[in-house]
């Protein structure tokens, strides 16, 4: 997936004033969102959540050339280990998601080191991602020491903001909201330093960056570090925000594609890809089920219709598109 | 745990095995050929299954009879599907294919949703109801029947493979695609084939279970990561590895429901599935 | 001919209206009759019965969460058609009286069969206006909608789900009109206990098959802590996944204990495919008895399995067999949707005509008055096996009570306790 204007994005090295203000302002309109349409503050909220892991996702799949086919595993562990750690410890959430970060982390390094050092590449790595993400999702369904099958259900204590709980949603839509922009800001930032040039080079040509002296294991680690614990982060908010997580909403498969499908569709290895994507799917997602009401899986079909379109005639997601049509006019 | 327990809990896992491995064959043929992880597989084994239902719904057939009609049905799928889907983006990095079949398996599962409900169905048949006993272990003839039809076709592929001119091109292709398109074999025509004929591989396996399986548009899920599991385990491309290692993983699968809690039993065959991918990616046979 | 047009036409104004829709309506002719029709309304509302008698009276809507798709969504669209037909008896009946015969109208929430889909339906008809909702089929789905519903303050009247926790965190908001687990549990063992001292058979020893969600492990759990009350044990316990492709190494394992009597907890996908195991492999006992099994007393159970089914017990929640208002309500089911109603669907069905004697003696829809009418339920015209439907503080329908089924002869008769026997039972199981 190479990017024929990636030359010219790296002598851009800062944005220009006008582009600076229009974020300002955006974000502004973002703030004022809940009180303005607080009907949306959910779909909003969830569009945040999947954005901010798809772009995790993204600084290993889309920059790293690593698709894992399993991050429903770390969205799962951020999940689990800061309710555990408040159900059986008393552990604030605030603590935990540090301590879920962390375990993301640890995870990840360590299915990075064992993948990796084996070089695993392409369709095994995305397969590996995915047997894990299995494993856990078959260990807490059967360990009952973790909630087993039914899940964990978090105790409603009403308003009780040093237990990240709260009973508006609007603290919760701005967490989502700056994990969001920390997220694409990080990213973009990424981009432009030597680690994501590397990220590139790995994905790129494997080969060619260790015969150039690339410490892709390293880089490769670094990478699954960032994503892995960026999720796991995610896994917590989610986890504070429904109070309930099962194993099936946390490490399901669904939700392994929910990630992927989003940077996928809206240009993988792009910073505003996974934003653009969940902002085009969330409420696809939503429509789809008001509009056919019995049955509501139909959104995925939406789903994968979109998913075989873009790979077939839009590789570089729906970035990549508009990219285009900025590139003609700019010319015309 | 006595003997009869587990003598029986083997057996079962042998002739679910062989579904197992009929499924993996049909992913081992399209991966050795085409080097894609077809995840639309199980989608495909899916609409075998449906196929096979509404046959015996409005035209009466036996399931098993149906299996004449679910191949070139399922066979004219899959070649479809490469030609017009995947062929497109052949040239394109890999991860494109397998985001690709991700797509068509989401559509295919959900358009099955839509047009027949999620609703789980049988076909109510006798042959779910007869069991044979040796002992006081028993043997339920529609497993046995899908066990024997899995063989059946294996054999039937691996003839195909190593006799025909087909095979031989077939082999060639996922060896050496430069070399064989040198020796003048038409690639793109073997890739359409090869997937057909893995598709209908799946098409198959799905037919053969529907006398004691309930359908339903996501059963392909359940059987498909098995299947990817099997694959590797049994060595990418190759159909006496995917054999093997369909008898291996249904067995592994009972072995850790003995021992574990239901929902946790194929732990087994993950942690197989990894060790494989890490130390041993070629598999039992592969090359 | 609706109740606006009857008032126009009285008023000269139908053949003015239908000119105009003859051409389309145009702005100040919409807002026009909308606007009579809206001054009509409020007029209607207010109440005065003998111009206005039926004029449009708002719609009150409640909403309903069951595993309208998914892997439950066989048993989903049926419990649907129950809350359906409940509402349709009510407003057939004439509405909500105390409110001008107000209608009752439906709306959908489709749980998936996930808890966490559950969340954002009960969010979802809450912000469409829903004043009470119903629900859910699964316990894990009806823990978490009762929390939602707790924390938006909307009533929740529990049709189908077991678990204990439910009525057990101190909500206001959650009712419940089924018996909870422990009294499954406790009524299935006590019963056994009576028909096997009756027959004169010792039973010692329980294996208890059941699915690993909440439903089948909290049936289980509180089996196990009862058996001894009643002098049996429960050596033997193997969950298993709804969605597993095979039941043969579970039912292995129940095989293999060779209890007195084997317990059964599953739904009804399961249910059909566990027992078609069980006679495969030959599992003998005593008795084959399903706790709350949401297959062994549902009519189609015996249609998937012919005479597989013969003597299999079901210790259910179950509609009263003898109270002709029971039978009257089953004829009319039968009529209106062509289908038998299953004992999850009269449980499914019963909570509509508790929230709609809350609304009528709330006369309001605001929520909290409904919630306190809900407290003050006495309701006895129902088609329950018990005494009139009351709530404790808890929530729970304190009267509730299970029965016993078999299958005898390919029909499902209850044979315990006597009182409600529509045909004597066979113990133990040849």
């Amino acid at each position: 997936m190479s990017q024929p204007t990636l030359a010219t994005s790296y002598l851009k090295r800062g944005l220009s004033r006008q582009t600076w203000i229009i974020i300002g302002i955006v974000l502004v309109l973002l703030h004022l969102l809940p009180r303005a349409i607080p009907q949306i503050v959910h779909i909003v909220i969830m569009i945040y959540l999947f954005a901010t892991m798809g772009q995790a996702w993204n600084v290993l799949g889309g920059y790293t050339g690593q698709f894992s086919f399993g991050h429903s595993l770390f969205f799962g562990l951020g999940a689990y280990v800061s309710t555990l750690l408040y159900l059986k410890l008393g552990i604030t959430p605030w603590i935990g998601i540090l301590i879920s970060c962390l375990s993301g982390i640890a995870l990840g390094l360590f299915i990075g080191a064992l993948s990796f050092r084996y070089g695993l590449k392409g369709p095994f790595f995305a397969l590996i991602m995915l047997a894990f993400a299995e494993i856990f999702h078959m260990i807490t369904m059967g360990w009952n020491a973790v909630g087993g099958s039914p899940g964990l259900l978090i105790p409603l204590k009403g308003n009780a903001p040093h237990l990240m709980q709260f009973t508006s949603k609007q603290p919760f839509y701005y967490m989502a909201l700056w994990m969001m922009v920390g997220s694409l800001y990080l990213v973009w930032r990424l981009e432009k330093t030597r680690t994501g040039l590397y990220f590139l080079s790995v994905r790129e040509d494997h080969d060619a960056a260790e015969a150039l002296g690339v410490d892709t294991f390293k880089v490769q680690m670094i990478a699954m570090a960032i994503s892995a614990g960026l999720t796991a982060m995610i896994g917590t908010i989610y986890a504070q925000y429904l109070l309930f997580i099962d194993p099936d909403s946390t490490f399901g498969i669904l939700n392994s594609v929910e990630i992927m499908v989003r940077p996928i569709i809206g240009g993988p290895g792009t910073v505003l890809g996974p934003l653009l994507g969940s902002v085009v799917l969330t409420p696809l997602a939503e429509i789809t089920r008001l509009a056919f009401q019995s049955y509501s899986g139909v959104y995925l079909m939406w789903y994968g219709m979109i998913l075989v379109i873009v790979i077939m005639f839009l590789p570089h997601g729906l970035m990549g598109m508009i990219r285009q049509i900025i590139d003609k006019y700019r010319k015309g | 745990m006595n003997l009869n327990f587990v003598l029986q809990s083997l057996l079962n896992g042998l002739l679910i095995g062989g579904v197992y491995s009929l499924i993996a064959i049909g992913l081992t043929l399209i991966f050795g050929v085409m080097k894609v992880i077809n995840f639309a597989h199980g989608a495909v084994m899916m609409l075998g299954m449906y196929c096979t239902y509404w046959l015996f719904v409005f035209l009466k057939v036996n399931p098993y009879l149906s299996i004449l009609l679910v191949i070139p049905i399922l066979f004219i799928i899959g070649a479809a599907f490469q030609k017009f889907l995947i062929n497109p983006i052949i040239k394109a990095p890999g991860h494109n294919q397998l985001f690709l079949t991700l797509g068509v398996s989401l559509f295919l599962q959900n358009m099955a949703v839509f047009l027949w409900s999620p609703d789980y169905r049988v076909l109510k048949t006798h042959y779910a109801n007869i069991t044979y006993y040796i002992g006081d272990i028993s043997i339920s003839l529609s497993h046995l029947l899908a066990f024997g039809l899995a063989v059946l076709f294996a054999s039937i592929l691996y003839v195909i493979l190593t006799r025909t001119d087909l095979g031989r091109a077939i082999r060639a292709a996922s060896e050496e695609p430069q070399g064989a398109m040198l020796m003048g074999i038409n690639i793109k025509r073997i890739y359409w084939i090869s997937f057909g004929i893995g598709s209908a591989c799946a098409g198959v396996s799905g037919a053969a279970i529907t006398t004691f399986f309930p359908i339903y548009p996501y059963v392909g899920d359940i059987f498909v990561l098995t299947a990817y599991v099997v694959v590797v385990l049994g060595g990418l491309g190759s159909v006496l590895g995917a054999f093997v290692g369909g008898l291996i993983i249904g067995v592994a699968d009972s072995i850790g429901a003995m021992f574990l809690p239901g929902a946790m039993k194929s732990i087994l065959s993950f942690i197989i599935f990894i060790l494989i991918l890490l130390f041993k990616p070629t598999g039992l046979f592969g090359r | 001919m609706s109740n606006i047009q009857i008032l126009i036409r009285k008023e000269g104004l139908m053949s003015k209206v239908n000119n105009k829709v003859e051409k389309g309506i145009t702005r100040r002719d919409f807002l026009k009759t909308t606007g009579l029709a809206g001054a009509v309304a409020a007029a209607g509302s207010i109440g005065f019965p003998s111009v206005l008698r039926g004029a449009a009276a708002p719609e009150i809507l409640i909403g309903h969460i069951h595993p309208l798709s998914g892997f439950l969504a066989f048993d989903g669209q049926e419990m649907k058609k129950a809350v359906m037909f409940g509402v349709k008896q009510i407003n057939d009946a004439g509405g909500i009286k105390s409110l001008g015969g107000a209608q009752l109208k439906l709306l959908d929430g489709d749980s998936e069969g996930k808890p966490e889909k559950a969340i954002s339906e009960v969010e979802r008809l809450h912000r469409a206006g829903v004043v009470a909702i119903t629900g859910c089929y699964q316990s894990a789905v009806a823990i978490v909608a009762t929390q939602t519903c707790e924390k938006l303050q909307v009533p929740f009247v529990v049709g189908v789900a077991s678990a204990e926790d439910i009525t057990k965190r101190g909500f206001k908001y959650t009712f419940r009109v089924q018996p909870t687990s422990s009294v499954f549990a406790d009524q299935g063992l006590k019963y056994i206990t009576q028909i096997a001292q009756a027959a004169g058979e010792k039973v010692k020893t329980i294996a208890f098959l059941h699915e690993n969600t909440q439903f089948g492990t909290s049936l289980a759990d509180f089996t196990v802590e009862y058996a001894p009350k009643y002098g049996l044990e429960v050596p033997v316990r193997v969950p298993y996944s709804t969605r597993a492709a095979d039941f043969s190494t579970e039912v292995g394992k129940i095989k293999a204990a060779n209890a007195d009597l084997i317990f059964d907890s599953g739904y009804f996908g399961d249910g059909v495919r566990v027992l078609r195991a069980m006679r495969s492999m030959r599992v003998k006992a005593k008795a084959i008895v399903g706790i709350a099994n949401g297959a062994f007393s549902h009519p189609k159970f015996i249609e998937e399995l012919g005479e597989l089914t013969e003597n299999v017990m079901d210790s259910n929640y179950q509609v009263n067999p003898v109270s002709p208002f029971a039978k009257e309500t089953l004829a009319n089911f039968k009529a209106a949707f062509n289908l038998d109603m299953s004992p999850s669907m009269v449980y499914g069905y019963q909570p509509v005509s508790v929230i709609a004697d809350a609304i009528e003696r709330a006369k309001s829809t605001d929520k909290e008055a409904i919630r306190e009418a809900l407290t003050k339920t006495d309701f006895s015209r129902h088609v329950l096996p018990q005494g009139p439907i009351q709530f404790g503080q808890d929530g729970q329908n304190k009267n509730a009570t299970t029965l016993l089924m078999q299958i005898l002869n390919k029909k499902i008769e209850v044979v315990w306790p006597k009182e409600y026997a529509t045909a004597k039972v066979v113990f133990p199981h040849p």
